[in-house]
């Protein structure tokens, strides 16, 4: 079985590490780490990802001009993004994420074990 | 109207004569006879000086002719008297005259030929005794003249006398015989004649005196003139009677004189009659008669009218002699015949006068009475004009009608309020512009003055063709004329202006009385002692008692003893300045309560007494409200607080959670690198997991305190909500015994909230109360809908309108209570009392925070009627 290509932009880099070392502990995955969301686009359009964890409070680019630019990408319009955020509460989201306006969310810090459960609601196993 | 009086004057201007008579049928009549006797009257008076001036024409007639027979006469006896100076002269020229000297001398002087009435001439010598003889024997022997002489010769009378005025010489001869020798001297009438003579060396008349030979008294008079001694100086009496000779003399018979002296004219009825002496009255005597023209007149009798006497005097050498002129009815007659001319023609004039008075009368009468007609027509068209002038100019509508109350005339102005012309309103057409409403009152009062004449004042409303309506006031009087009517006149004033002013008037005094009585502000009136004159209803309201209750009470009632003199004092100094305030105080209730105010006062006048109006306003709602707004300006700050800290958190908490999920992704990794068997490896990882969950929990806590960026709103029911809310603490409830009672009421208006919100709100405060519960206890939650004043009294504008409506949620415990010291500190962000128990103290400030997200309010106090605390959540219905 192929792995699912899971990308992750957050300008933590101590986060992304951990998050791609335990992502990739699973096997399963297949993680691309992107630190700058400038770089996040081109980065986007070359690995291909099945699914995008976004943060939304970068100091380069917003986490949501970051996903306006992927959707306007046809080769990226359909990849599910996660906005990853500390901004918002698991109450208000729950623990695997919820919709709040229409987009997706998943609260920070969160543990490996919601990260999974968040992709495989989201493209499945 | 005033100009009749003019006319009236000249219609009944009495003509003279009815001045003294009056005016009545009869006074032509009366005029007439009145007349008539009148000049009757004055006939009678006319003749009689007529008469009376005939008369005395007459008698200055018979004057004058007195006067030019005086001249006839008196011209007469100079002859006579020239005939003497002649004589004297001769004899003054001669050393002698002899007797035929003198004979030759009177007959060539034709002495008896032209002067009548000469008896005769004598020559009269002086003899004295001595040369008696002497002068008796010369004459004796005289025969110059006759040859034998005069042998008879002798003075006589006989006798011896001082002197003798002896007859020499007498011509006529026929006398000769009687007179020579005749001594005049001796009658007492002559010598005293012959003795002025030589005195005053002038021709001298005698009196009257009989001649010898006359049988009968004829009268005679001689007159004498004295001879002197030739060439004789006679200046003086002494030389005159020295030089006397004798005295020439001439014996007339005086009637004869003037007999031929008869004028041509009315001789014949003129009487004249000469007297010796001088007498001016009727009473002459015959005696001293000289002349009578008439001699067998009879005398006239004094009464007799017709009689004209005339006198005057005339002085004949020496003597005065009277001249009397006796005119009787022929004279008059002749006399008056002269007058006749005058007579006609005065007789003419008077004639003339009077037809030309008739015709005058006459032809002018009609002229007169045209001219009166005139004037009258003239004062008439003044008067007309005076009328127009004035009605048309009249600033009232002025209408007149006959008698029977038929329009006759309408002014300009009456027109215009009527809205009718002229011709509509003529009979009784004005009444047809009246308004409906006071046609018919109109209608009778008018026809109740026709019927009685009486002044009637009314008012009505014209209503014009236009539509439009005119108020107007009339006074409708009788005109009448000699105590008849004749007519009637209504003078109509347009009171429209006065009326609308009366209701403006009206309107504005009910305006300032409602503006007095309906202000939501307290008003007093009251005078300087503080009696209440006037409150309105919003004072009373203040002041706890009724507007009546407050008539009859002083200020000073209301006002707190602590507060007495103050308020005294501004009365006091309201007598100088005239407002006062605005200042904050206290007044007391009917019930003893004190209530807060503020008070502006200000002096008024009315009717020069000057009374002190007060505003007084109930401002217990604003000090409650500037409690409330205190407060909110506390929460208002402390809102900015938590906003801020909540800021700060939310920027620390969001710095915070990345450390964190590093730390929890590494605790994953690790815990992935730490076999089953390091326990304690296991173990510290679990702590850190523990502790980084913590951590996250309170970074939560901040983050839920932050400013959230939108509340999702939906429309939900309350009800629901709590019922939803109720459930989630269902557990804890049970697990504590602590009973939940629910009154919500159904129905209640649905409004937006953000449920999850709502929940973590009710949440919280159901959690709190269970705290403060032990073991039982009651929960009781309300739900209502209510006006914010009712829920919130002290709710201010910027927080929430009074009359909001909301929906009032209500929680009540039977726990402990928050005691009272904290009560005020229960909204602080970090405020907990549970910190040991893992409280962060957010949790009230995020409720509050979410609440007022709502537009809401929340407060939390404690149970009045039992130990516990209540929570009041409102929300606006939207």
């Amino acid at each position: 079985m192929s792995k699912k290509k899971v990308m992750l932009v957050d300008d933590e880099v101590g986060l992304t590490r951990l998050m791609k070392l335990n992502l990739e502990a699973t096997e399963k995955y297949d993680v691309r780490v992107e630190n700058k969301g400038s770089l996040a686009m081109s980065a986007a359009r070359e690995f291909k990802p099945d699914i995008i964890f976004l943060d939304i409070i970068m100091p380069d680019m917003e986490g949501s001009e970051v996903a306006r630019q992927m959707r306007a990408d046809p080769t990226l319009r359909n990849v599910p993004i996660i906005f990853l955020t500390a901004t918002i509460t698991v109450d208000e989201v729950g623990p695997t994420g919820g919709e709040v306006g229409g987009e997706t969310f998943l609260a920070k810090p969160v543990t490996v074990r919601q990260l999974i459960d968040c992709i495989k609601k989201h493209i499945g196993e | 109207m005033v100009p009749s009086t003019e006319i009236e004057k000249i219609a009944e201007r009495p003509m003279p004569a009815e001045k003294l008579f009056g005016q009545s049928r009869s006074t032509p009549a009366l005029i007439s006879y009145t007349t008539l006797i009148v000049l009757v009257l004055f006939s009678f008076l006319a003749s009689s000086m007529m008469k009376k001036w005939t008369y005395r024409e007459v008698n200055m007639r018979l004057h004058q002719e007195l006067e030019e027979r005086r001249l006839v006469i008196y011209s007469q006896m100079e002859r006579y008297i020239n005939y003497l100076q002649s004589t004297q002269a001769f004899f003054a020229a001669s050393k002698h005259v002899d007797r035929d000297e003198w004979k030759v001398f009177v007959e060539k002087y034709g002495l008896f030929e032209k002067y009548p009435g000469i008896v005769a001439t004598a020559y009269i010598e002086r003899i004295t005794p001595e040369t008696k003889e002497i002068f008796q024997s010369e004459v004796r022997n005289d025969t110059s003249i006759l040859k034998e002489g005069y042998p008879d010769f002798k003075i006589f009378p006989e006798g011896d006398r001082s002197e003798y005025f002896v007859i020499k010489y007498i011509e006529p001869d026929s006398e000769r015989k009687m007179i020579m020798g005749f001594d005049i001297g001796s009658e007492a009438t002559r010598r005293s004649a012959l003795e002025r003579a030589r005195d005053l060396g002038a021709p001298v008349a005698t009196g009257r005196f009989k001649l010898l030979q006359d049988k009968e008294d004829k009268p005679a008079i001689g007159l004498i003139i004295p001879i002197y001694k030739n060439g004789a100086s006679v200046a003086n009496l002494n030389e005159r009677l020295e030089g006397l000779v004798g005295f020439v003399n001439i014996v007339l018979r005086t009637q004869l004189i003037f007999e031929k002296m008869k004028p041509a004219d009315f001789h014949n009825n003129i009487r004249y009659r000469i007297y010796d002496g001088e007498y001016l009255t009727r009473y002459l005597s015959n005696d001293h008669l000289l002349f009578d023209s008439a001699p067998d007149s009879p005398e006239y009798s004094d009464n007799n009218d017709d009689q004209f006497t005339s006198f005057i005097s005339l002085t004949v050498a020496e003597r005065v002699w009277t001249i009397r002129a006796d005119g009787g009815a022929g004279f008059m007659i002749e006399a008056s015949n002269e007058l006749l001319p005058f007579y006609t023609l005065l007789t003419g004039m008077v004639f003339s006068a009077l037809i030309f008075a008739i015709v005058y009368l006459l032809t002018t009468a009609r002229f007169r009475a045209q001219e009166e007609a005139k004037k009258m027509l003239e004062k008439l068209q003044q008067s007309e004009s005076i009328f127009h002038t004035m009605t048309d100019h009249s600033p009232l509508g002025i209408i007149l009608t006959d008698r029977e109350g038929q329009t006759q005339y309408v002014n300009s102005v009456a027109q215009q309020l009527s809205g009718l012309d002229s011709d509509a309103c003529l009979g009784l057409g004005w009444l047809n512009a009246i308004h409906p409403h006071d046609s018919e009152r109109i209608r009778i009062e008018w026809l109740q003055v026709v019927k009685s004449p009486h002044l009637v004042r009314t008012d009505f409303r014209f209503l014009r063709k236009d539509g439009t309506t005119v108020w107007v006031h009339a006074n409708i009087a009788p005109i009448l004329q000699a105590g008849h009517v004749f007519g009637y006149a209504a003078t109509i004033e347009d009171v429209s202006e006065r009326m609308l002013m009366e209701l403006a008037l009206r309107e504005s005094e009910q305006y300032n009385r409602s503006l007095f009585d309906q202000s939501p502000i307290g008003l007093l009136l009251c005078d300087r002692a503080g009696s209440i004159i006037d409150v309105n209803a919003a004072f009373a309201k203040i002041v706890g008692r009724s507007v009546k209750e407050c008539l009859s009470v002083t200020y000073w009632k209301t006002v707190p003893k602590e507060k007495m003199d103050y308020e005294k004092k501004v009365f006091e100094s309201l007598r100088s300045s005239d407002t006062r305030g605005p200042y904050e105080t206290e007044l007391v209730r009917k019930d003893g309560s004190l209530t807060a105010v503020r008070i502006w006062s200000l002096v008024v006048q009315k009717a020069e007494i000057s009374f002190i109006m007060s505003s007084v306003e109930d401002i217990n709602d604003r000090k409650l409200v500037e409690e409330g707004l205190r407060r909110a300006q506390d929460d208002l700050i402390e809102s900015e607080k938590t906003s801020m800290v909540a800021k700060l958190a939310a920027g620390a908490a969001h710095e915070v959670k990345n450390p964190l999920a590093i730390i929890l992704q590494g605790i994953d990794y690790l815990s992935g690198c730490v076999s089953g068997k390091e326990k304690e490896a296991a173990q510290v990882l679990l702590d850190m997991s523990t502790a980084v969950k913590r951590a996250d929990g309170i970074v939560k806590g901040l983050l839920d305190v932050a400013v959230f960026t939108e509340l999702l709103l939906k429309q939900e029911n309350i009800n629901e909500t709590i019922e939803d809310s109720i459930r989630l603490v269902k557990s804890i409830a049970d697990h504590k015994h602590i009973s939940i009672v629910k009154k919500l009421k159904s129905n209640l208006s649905k409004f937006q909230i953000d449920r999850n919100k709502i929940i973590h709100v009710l949440l919280n405060v159901f959690t709190n109360a269970f705290d403060s519960m032990k073991e039982g206890g009651t929960l009781t939650i309300e739900t209502r809908e209510v006006l914010t004043e009712e829920a919130f009294p002290h709710a201010t504008p910027d927080i929430m309108e009074k009359k909001r409506k909301v929906v009032l949620i209500n929680v009540e415990d039977t726990g402990r209570g928050i005691p009272p010291d904290i009560l005020d500190h229960v909204f602080e962000p970090f405020f907990t009392t549970k910190r040991g128990q893992g409280g962060t103290g957010l949790g009230l400030s995020l409720v509050r925070s979410i609440v007022q997200m709502h537009n809401g309010i929340i407060e939390i106090e404690n149970r009045k009627d039992q130990s516990g605390a209540r929570v009041k959540i409102m929300f606006p219905i939207r």
